[in-house]
């Protein structure tokens, strides 16, 4: 189901229109909210507040907008917001950012390491290599999400990539 | 192609965002001879993918908790908004009714019916009484 059928979906039976947002978008807002804080509770609490935000706000949507641009916006802010909330009660810093190096041949620890790599990255890199990488948003796309120049997308892009390479390097040696 | 542009447009190139035929073969053209141009592009396609592997699933109890907050949510809200409205409308007619009180000390032209019950005549006055009457606390006149 396309943006406009889901919004005309929400015109005529809400409900059905949210349930469908929801089963469309539940994994990506999930995934964006654990890796910006790195805990499955934080995590849903987050998606939880991302889902509900975009019910409160979908009377306020514009339709010159896309939908799953203002979706996306939502949940990379609220997550962001999240986040630096977080940042700022603790005095530690996050435990998923400091998780070991995986060994080479063992594809979940590989997968932790990655993890634990965009974990350690500034949030506006973050954003960025995760919004290209993982939900394969085109730069323009990204630009329109987080209101930047597409020539901030690509440097952060640039940046990102070069900071996640740096922490897996040893594993590069084994793997490229 | 040199080298330094091919790495200015090398990201560029595996995030499928050159949109011309041209510049592609070009740079297709320049990595089959240059190695270390492709170990660059392999580099970066790793990086794509791993991250792109390191998406994580939804729980299975999360859409139904969402969607279980959202209508207790819009129970709240009926409710919120409920409430001020039965607020105002009662503040609204104690402060009618507190005005009136305020009011009754000076003479006011009501029916006969009216003065009875408010307590300014007897029902036989009343039946009594044609048009209006100017009743106070004290009575009617």
């Amino acid at each position: 189901m396309n943006d406009n059928e889901i919004i005309d979906m929400l015109r005529t039976d809400a409900d059905a229109g949210f349930r469908e947002i929801v089963a469309q978008r539940q994994h990506m807002v999930y995934s964006m909210a654990r890796s910006f804080l790195h805990d499955s509770t934080e995590a849903e609490d987050t998606a939880q507040e991302v889902f509900l935000k975009i019910f409160r706000g979908i009377g306020s949507f514009r339709a010159e907008a896309k939908l799953s641009t203002w979706i996306y916006r939502i949940t990379v802010t609220t997550c962001m917001n999240a986040a630096r909330k977080k940042k700022r009660s603790r005095s530690v810093p996050m435990d998923d950012a400091h998780l070991p190096a995986a060994a080479p041949h063992e594809i979940d620890e590989t997968r932790s390491a990655v993890r634990a790599a965009i974990a350690k990255l500034p949030e506006q890199f973050r954003a960025v290599v995760l919004l290209k990488d993982m939900e394969d948003k085109s730069y323009k796309e990204i630009a329109a999400i987080l209101r930047l120049p597409i020539g901030t997308v690509e440097s952060r892009l640039h940046r990102a990539r070069m900071l996640i390479r740096e922490s897996l390097g040893a594993e590069d040696r084994y793997d490229l | 192609m040199t080298c330094d542009v091919i790495r200015k447009n090398i990201a560029r190139y595996v995030d499928n965002e050159l949109w011309e035929e041209e510049n592609i073969a070009r740079i297709e053209a320049h990595m089959n001879g240059c190695a270390s141009c492709r170990a660059e592009r392999d580099a970066l396609l790793s990086i794509k993918h791993r991250v792109a592997g390191s998406r994580y699933a939804a729980p299975a109890g999360l859409a139904a908790r969402v969607l279980t907050a959202h209508r207790k949510g819009a129970q709240g809200s009926t409710i919120r908004t409920a409430l001020p409205l039965f607020s105002a409308a009662g503040i609204a007619a104690a402060a009618a009714l507190l005005v009136g009180a305020l009011n009754f000390t000076a003479p006011r032209r009501v029916s006969p019916v009216t003065g009875y019950l408010l307590g300014s005549v007897s029902i036989a006055e009343a039946a009594c009484l044609d048009g209006t009457i100017a009743i106070t606390k004290q009575g009617y006149k």
